[in-house]
């Protein structure tokens, strides 16, 4: 019998519908025809058939025990995890973990889960560049431009379930949402922050990173005017005139722009952000 | 048939059955309680489906020490991307939820694997249907002691299965008695052991029947 002559592989979920018992009778069949001439899908059978199996012998009943103690001990002592579990996925381990009960485990190399909502998201600022503005507080990452926020495998679904139960305010919210370029949702909690009364520098930075980044020609205006807010409440406050810069860039008004990125530079001429604006300075010289 | 049912069955009365209790940990991520639940009726059978996947790929490691960072994977990946894993979900038996559990076991160990570089070295070691079939070998059967079953398992590469299956009586599963006779005699199952699992429909007594009736008829 030649397994070119009876259909294709059959995958790992018929196989185990076919233990159950619960495939359609006609895929059933061609399974069974599959089965009997192609050895490699009948060994992928026999291996579910083996880790399925519902009687644990007392070696395996010995080593489970031993499993459990260890799974126990680290949860107890903290102890670590090996280094394959990305950073990215420490921000959703973060909030699983509390909910299974392992937390100590799992945010062993993180140190402790997230305390606050601020928390959660410098975490991921951490983790993600999303766009050339800088948010406040923001640490130098480059700028992935071929990434989408769909592909950091980050879940700002369950994130945002944490978010709430970190009681984030509207500035937390919005920064959560424009990490993850939800201008629609950011907007508005970060209109809110700001009309607080003392709102802060870092709120108008980020409110008018969200109308810089958001794509919409009719903030795009509104930006200059949060970053000018920005620093009169701090002349000092860097990420605005980094943003104000940019926004000069963008609009095109490349006067103003080199004028800002000098002033940028006199503020900041050490760190990784001053090397970025001193590569854009001199893109505009040439 | 209804004992193969009863033994895939381990819900307590009144507690919430293992493929709601999946899908509603799809739906609530974030819910502590479901969680809860979900680790202290599963969390056994992930290490040992995580455990025995390991063991058939012939890895080597500490497996105190290797399974349960493994089986953090295994929950990583169920919740992952929203946890589209759990929400794909769809099965309404006991057995759905284990086969489910297995195969996502399996594919983190076969992950760990690639990842590991064991593939170039498990690969030099005989593939797991053969390895069951020298286990069969090296135990000589119970069920027939009067039959050289190492003898049958090297002939049955080369017999002729659809003859077998054409002289078989029971038309409608001939077939799947054809795949029993194979997987007892190439991949070492005991009768017993194919007779768990509901979808072969058979008890011990009926799988041991179909292996006499076919092996009888090869040897005629």
């Amino acid at each position: 019998m030649n397994d070119r002559d009876h259909g294709q592989c059959v995958i790992d979920e018929t196989l185990t519908e076919y233990l159950e018992g619960s495939l359609d009778p006609a895929i059933k069949a061609a399974s069974e025809v599959h089965l009997l001439s192609c050895q490699p899908c009948r060994g992928r059978l026999a291996f579910f058939m083996h880790v399925l199996q519902p009687e644990v012998d007392s070696e395996e009943s010995v080593a489970l025990r031993a499993i459990s103690a260890e799974w126990d001990k680290r949860k107890e002592n903290n102890l670590p995890l090996r280094p394959r579990v990305s950073g990215l996925f420490m921000a959703i381990a973060a909030v699983v973990i509390v909910l299974v009960g392992v937390s100590s485990v799992w945010m062993a190399r993180q140190g402790a889960e997230p305390e606050s909502a601020e928390e959660i998201v410098t975490l991921l600022l951490e983790q993600n560049r999303p766009f050339e503005a800088r948010l406040a507080g923001q640490p130098h990452l480059s700028i992935e431009r071929t990434r989408g926020t769909g592909e950091t495998g980050v879940s700002y679904t369950l994130l945002a379930g944490e978010m709430t139960r970190l009681s984030a305010n509207s500035h937390e919210m919005g920064r959560f949402y424009l990490l993850e370029k939800e201008f629609r949702k950011a907007i508005p909690y970060l209109e809110i922050a700001e009309r607080e009364v003392g709102a802060s520098a870092a709120v108008h930075n980020d409110l008018g990173v969200a109308y810089l980044e958001d794509g919409n020609g009719s903030h795009h205006n509104k930006a200059e005017s949060e970053f000018l807010h920005a620093l009169q409440h701090d002349e000092s406050f860097a990420a605005a005139a980094f943003n104000l810069a940019l926004f000069y860039e963008r609009s095109n008004s490349t006067a103003q722009a080199k004028a800002q990125w000098k002033r940028y530079l006199e503020l900041d001429s050490e760190s990784d952000w001053a090397r970025e604006a001193n590569e854009r300075l001199q893109g505009l010289s040439r | 048939m209804a004992d193969n049912v009863r033994r895939f069955r381990w819900k307590k009365s009144g507690e919430v059955s293992a493929p709601d209790l999946v899908r509603e940990c799809g739906e609530k991520l974030t819910d502590r309680e479901l969680w809860r639940q979900f680790q202290e009726r599963f969390q056994g059978l992930i290490f040992m489906y995580v455990m025995r996947s390991l063991r058939l790929r012939m890895i080597q490691d500490d497996v105190t020490g290797i399974v349960p960072d493994l089986a953090q994977e295994v929950y990583l990946k169920l919740v992952q991307h929203e946890g589209r894993v759990l929400r794909s979900f769809k099965g309404t038996t006991e057995f759905s939820v284990r086969a489910f559990l297995a195969k996502i076991s399996a594919s983190v160990v076969h992950d760990y694997q690639r990842s590991a570089g064991t593939e170039k070295r498990s690969a030099q070691v005989v593939p797991i249907d053969y390895m069951a079939a020298a286990e069969s070998q090296a135990k000589k059967s119970t069920e027939a002691p009067e039959f050289d079953s190492s003898q049958l398992s090297s002939i049955l590469s080369w017999i002729d299965m659809e003859r077998v299956i054409e002289g078989e009586p029971d038309r409608k599963n001939a077939r799947r008695n054809a795949l029993i006779f194979q997987l007892h005699y190439i991949n070492g199952f005991e009768s017993g052991e194919i007779a768990r699992f509901p979808g072969f429909g058979l008890t011990k007594s009926g799988v041991q029947a179909i292996l006499t009736r076919l092996r009888k008829r090869i040897q005629a």
